[in-house]
């Protein structure tokens, strides 16, 4: 086989730790184990007349960016002249560029699984300081690649068929966002929604930042929209409790849990609320600062504008007594036994939208947050400020009832902290929504003091800065450098003790309200479905896109998208934008008839299977059968379901079975490389 | 004597892991050279072996957290695996710590820096590894270099006829194998 | 094993293919040398005569049933416990067509090992063998007769811990000294009832051309490692081993630690 070898120097990122000329030189070297080099070295000059019955490096050469179109060029055109029959790429990561290259290796005619990356950058050139055992290294790793493309097979991929229905999972804004693009190209979307309204925290807010734009005044219309979408459907008060298959077939089976309602027959009059003797219960919309009926709406502008009954504090589903509400509902509407309904569906996309949830603050007890009533965190301020919350809008302190004369924010509660109780990146929206509440409190009492207690402030966003000084220079909100220590509640007030930190010193002081802004963490569910979508997360829950960069949208899982604060912490224009982008990605794939599919997919060789089977129960993905009932038994893989994980080939005691791209010998090979 | 180690590591997760170490510049020994497979529960008993014998002295087979396999139930197959496989050569006399089996996520690039660098220390204690090494294969090898030869160059030729025909089902490495044995 | 037992399953097995019912009978029958009898198949009702079962009968005759299956018709096949066991191995493998079988369990007092044509005390296997029940069967004969005891189920593990409780040195050292003898006759894979590959990996690609001894080592560890989870403990390969090799170690050492694959949900 004649194989050709490029060596990149990537600009300086290889090149000066791996001396990419003599790699490129030393890999024309006839190199098989044994005593005696069997391909003889072949003189620098490209020689035609090399014996087409021996494996040679035929041609090598080292280029300053391969990837760049020059690079790309030099490859297309040393496979068209030398005929090159494999290739090696020596560069970076072939999770950067192995589709770039082996995109390249086509339009020459090549077939491109006869083209392989050694990774001497991210796993060479980056990682270790001398020179010499770089390229040491780096010769090794493009022995272990020649090898490898040495028993390369050409390989073609198949085709899948695309379901044309999208699933987004979590109806705040991000997922209503989605739902709302990917409807109207076309597409029908399932958006589905654990509470029993869509809108999320968006909907708890009061004021958006910089602009000050009422909150439910621009997410309404949108709620509205999603719900009366032709498109779209909405599942409310349900979760996705299974997902199988891969991009362009997954299967979800959502469950949809009972609301003793029924939609259809609800008018959203309200009788049986106010008919509901269980009145007393911590109203989760409200974060707790007032109650609720057992059967309740969320919140008044609830989409779909259904009640829900709560059978943990509902007196008939706890006792056997009541019933309330279905003797005041006219419409014959409620219906206590309606049990949960679990349905089954087909998707080609994924949207993953699941949100965020501030942070506990048991951990946090120095702030007295759970002591003293007036001790709030700024979800729950939101809820204060706004015109349908507790207080109707009313700045009141929760103890008594009282303007509070003073008003203390703390920034970076959990946020930026190295230690095991926090977390250690930046919530990145808190400065900006304490500069809202410091405004939105002036605004309405000019007369109460605002302090607010920072380590940086940060307003990167477009607007931001000129807001944070409006409420500094116009508004008179002072901002002090400095972290509290400990916040004490005394005689009704609270005591600060607090270091300054520009003038280093001591600084205390006595407030009425405290507001803490908690760190914001991916949503409890989180975790539970990136393992059901098989979608990494990162260290801190949220989860990870393909390349922060490059795919900044798209899960490493395929036909797996993220939008939203469940990818990471970010404010609503970020949000609407992400989950454009999301749904942008999903079009591009429900548009399309075929899909085309990694042909590196297991195969079994007939002539050496003896049908034991051993190998079904190891496929995830149930794309391995017997053929027929008869003895003897041959297995087959059914390389539209395979997707290519290699454990059946692992698994096989003949070796019978084997992974294309990755198989027996090659990867033998590749060790026998690496290690001579 | 420097120590050779050889890491499988999973394209998904672990590889990832090596790469972010790499985009982070965090240096580990030189010595782990590593293969990429698509998932860890490629890694077949005879690789390992394998790399003993070619002069390995550690072996480091690296995986995403259980849960978190990009192919559902792949690691969990791994660490079943792995863990009867390193039990048997630790009962056959091998030392154990020359084995590991780790879980690294495409997040983790310091935990994977950190990882190498103490298994290859943890190798270097116990030096070039003796047991189930490939001494004898040298003897071997001088003699059947010329059969290798032939070996390898009609498997490259059959392979050649394969691409032009553009069939590839024919494992033809296989016969050829058989044709070196009946020489 | 009583003379009543033999004489039914000379009955039965005249009885069944003189209806038709199977096409021929595999038990055992006097080999070349005494006391070494030898699997057969009995394809006439007058042959049956020959068929033998003492407790020289220590061939496991689940493995000839791969190809009895294949054949027209059913065989009759006479298994003690830990035959049937392997049996049902092999049909869960789908090696063996369970519709071609027609099962006897027979009763077991274990085996003897012979020397010189002369017994010498029970085998290895059945001095510590855990199994007195019939995980398949179509017919029991003579199972009444079961006198042996399950042991407690530890003994068989108590060659694995000696060897586990030693330091690494000494164990590499001992399998040194057992797996050198080792001359790759490969008589453990060929009796061996879960050692049914078409074409065994380490004949298909030998790890070096020709076998040497660092690759015999390696021959039973890649063997035991395959048999992980598969192994019925039978206790054939160390019972044909020509050479002594204590193999049942290797097997039962994968036995002792085995994990099934925990998936969480």
């Amino acid at each position: 086989m004649r194989i050709g070898v490029f060596v990149c120097h990537c600009g300086n990122n290889i090149k000066a730790t791996v001396d990419v000329a003599l790699l490129a030189e030393r890999v024309r070297e006839g190199f098989l184990w044994g005593a005696s080099s069997v391909s003889p070295s072949v003189s620098p000059s490209v020689s035609p007349s090399a014996s087409p019955s021996v494996t040679s490096v035929v041609f090598s050469a080292d280029y300053m960016y391969l990837c760049a179109e020059g690079g790309q060029k030099m490859i297309t055109d040393a496979i068209t002249e030398h005929g090159l029959e494999g290739v090696v790429v020596c560069a970076c990561s072939p999770r950067m560029h192995e589709a770039t290259f082996r995109k390249a290796a086509q339009r020459a005619g090549l077939n491109p699984y006869k083209l392989e990356i050694a990774n001497i950058r991210e796993q060479c050139s980056w990682v270790h300081a001398d020179k010499k055992a770089a390229t040491d290294k780096a010769l090794s790793l493009a022995k272990a690649a020649i090898a490898k493309v040495k028993l390369a097979k050409p390989l073609f991929p198949g085709e899948n068929t695309v379901e044309k229905r999208a699933l987004v999972i979590g109806g705040g804004i991000a997922g209503i966002q989605a739902a709302l693009d990917i409807a109207e190209a076309g597409f029908a979307v399932d958006l589905v929604e654990k509470t029993p309204s869509i809108g999320g925290k968006m909907a708890q807010l009061d004021k958006t930042f910089p602009t000050l734009d009422c909150s439910a005044c621009i997410l309404t219309p949108k709620m509205v929209e999603a719900a009366s979408h032709e498109n779209i459907t909405l599942h409310t008060y349900s979760e996705v409790e299974k997902v199988e298959g891969f991009v362009g077939s997954f299967t979800a089976v959502i469950r949809k849990k009972a609301r003793g309602v029924n939609i259809k027959k609800c008018t959203g009059c309200g009788d049986c609320l106010a008919a509901c003797p269980m009145k007393k219960i911590p109203n989760e919309f409200e974060s707790g600062m007032a109650n609720r009926t057992a059967i309740y709406i969320p919140f008044a502008q609830a989409v779909p504008n259904v009640p829900v009954i709560d059978r943990n504090h509902c007196a008939y589903f706890k006792n056997g007594k009541c019933k309330r509400c279905e003797g005041a509902c006219q419409p014959k509407a409620i219906d206590f036994s309606q049990e949960d309904e679990l349905i089954a569906e087909r998707y080609g996309v994924i949207v993953a939208a699941t949100g965020y949830e501030p942070i506990a603050l048991d951990a946090f007890g120095e702030y007295g947050y759970h002591d003293n009533k007036d001790v709030i965190t700024s979800l729950e301020f939101e809820r204060l400020t706004n015109a349908s919350g507790p207080t109707g809008g009313k700045l009141l302190r929760p103890s008594d009832g009282r303007v509070p004369k003073r008003v203390t924010f703390i920034q970076c509660v959990g946020s930026r902290d190295a230690t095991a109780r926090g977390k250690p990146y930046c919530s990145k929206v808190c400065c900006m929504y304490t500069a809202k509440h410091a405004i939105l409190i002036k605004e309405k009492h000019p007369e109460t003091d605002v302090e607010v207690f920072y380590i940086d402030v940060r307003t990167p966003g477009k607007s931001f800065e000129e807001f944070y000084r409006r409420a500094v220079e116009a508004y008179g909100v002072r901002y002090i450098k400095g972290q509290v220590g400990k916040v004490i509640g005394e005689n009704g007030s609270l005591r600060i003790q607090a270091m300054d930190m520009l003038e280093n010193g001591r600084y205390d002081s006595v407030t009425d309200l405290v507001v803490l802004a908690a760190a914001v963490e991916p949503s409890a569910d989180t975790k539970k479905i990136a393992r059901m979508l098989a979608a990494p997360a990162d260290v801190n829950g949220f989860l990870s896109e393909a390349h922060p960069k490059l795919r900044p949208v798209e899960s490493a899982t395929a036909g797996v998208f993220l939008c939203g604060m469940a990818n990471g912490p970010k404010d609503i224009p970020e949000t609407v934008a992400q989950a454009s982008a999301a749904a942008c990605k999903a079009i591009g794939i429900l548009m399309k008839d075929k899909l085309v599919t990694n042909p590196c997919t297991a195969k079994a060789d007939e002539d050496l299977c003896n049908g034991c089977g051993l190998c079904v129960g190891v496929c995830p993905y149930g794309a391995i059968s017997s053929e027929g009932g008869a003895f003897p038994r041959v297995v087959c893989v059914n390389s539209a379901l395979c997707q290519g994980c290699g454990g059946c080939a692992a698994a096989c005691p003949s070796g019978a079975m084997d992974l294309q791209g990755f198989s027996h010998r090659q990867i033998t090979a590749e060790v026998d490389a690496l290690c001579l | 004597m420097p120590v050779n180690i050889v890491a499988f590591c999973c394209n998904w997760c672990s590889y990832a892991g090596a790469d972010l170490a790499g985009t982070s510049r965090l240096a580990y020994p030189s010595q782990v050279k590593i293969i990429r497979v698509p998932c860890s529960c490629r890694v077949d008993e005879a690789f390992v072996l394998r790399a003993f014998i070619r002069g390995a002295d550690g072996v480091i087979v690296c995986g995403c957290h259980l849960g978190d396999c990009h192919y559902m139930t792949g690691n969990h197959h791994t660490k079943q695996r792995m863990e009867a496989l390193f039990g048997l050569l630790e009962f056959m006399g091998m030392e154990r710590e020359r084995l590991r089996l780790e879980w690294i996520s495409a997040s983790e690039g310091a935990k994977f820096a950190d990882t190498m660098a103490g298994f290859t220390a943890q190798v270097e204690k116990l030096g070039k590894n003796e047991r189930y090494a490939g001494k004898c294969f040298e003897a071997a090898d001088a003699e059947t270099t010329n059969t290798e030869a032939t070996d390898t160059e009609t498997a490259d030729v059959e392979a050649m006829d394969v691409e032009a025909t553009d069939a590839e089902t024919a494992d033809t490495e296989t016969t050829n194998t058989k044709a070196a044995e009946d020489i | 094993m009583s003379n009543d037992t033999v004489l039914k399953m000379r009955t039965r097995a005249r009885e069944m293919l003189a209806s038709g019912e199977v096409t021929q009978v595999l038990a055992w029958e006097a080999g070349e040398f005494p006391n070494y009898p030898a699997p057969a198949f009995f394809k006439d009702e007058n042959a049956c005569g020959r068929i033998l079962y003492d407790r020289f009968c220590t061939a496991n005759l689940s493995k000839f049933m791969i190809e009895a299956s294949r054949n027209e018709g059913k065989t009759l096949v006479f298994l003690r416990p830990c035959d049937a066991y392997s049996l049902t191995q092999l049909i869960k493998e789908n090696q063996v067509n369970r519709e071609k079988a027609y099962i006897i369990g027979v009763g077991c007092e274990g085996c003897v090992t012979v020397y010189e044509g002369e017994e010498c005390g029970l085998l290895e296997s059945c001095l510590v063998c855990i199994k007195t029940d019939y995980p398949i069967y179509d017919e029991l004969i003579g199972t009444e007769n079961n006198p042996r005891t399950a042991t407690t189920g530890t003994e068989r593990f108590e060659g694995v811990t000696r060897v586990e409780e030693t330091d690494a040195s000494a164990r590499y050292g001992f399998w040194q000294t057992q797996l050198s003898r080792c001359i790759r006759c490969n008589a453990c894979r060929n009796i061996c009832p879960t050692c049914h590959c078409k074409v065994c990996m380490l004949d298909k690609e030998s790890l070096t051309n020709p076998p040497n001894p660092l690759e015999n080592k390696f021959f039973h560890v890649i063997r035991a490692y395959h048999q992980n989870g598969r192994c019925t403990d039978c206790g054939q390969c160390a019972r044909v081993c020509p050479q002594g090799i204590p193999l049942q170690l290797l097997n039962r050492k994968l036995i002792k630690a085995y994990k099934p694959v925990e998936v969480q949900p």
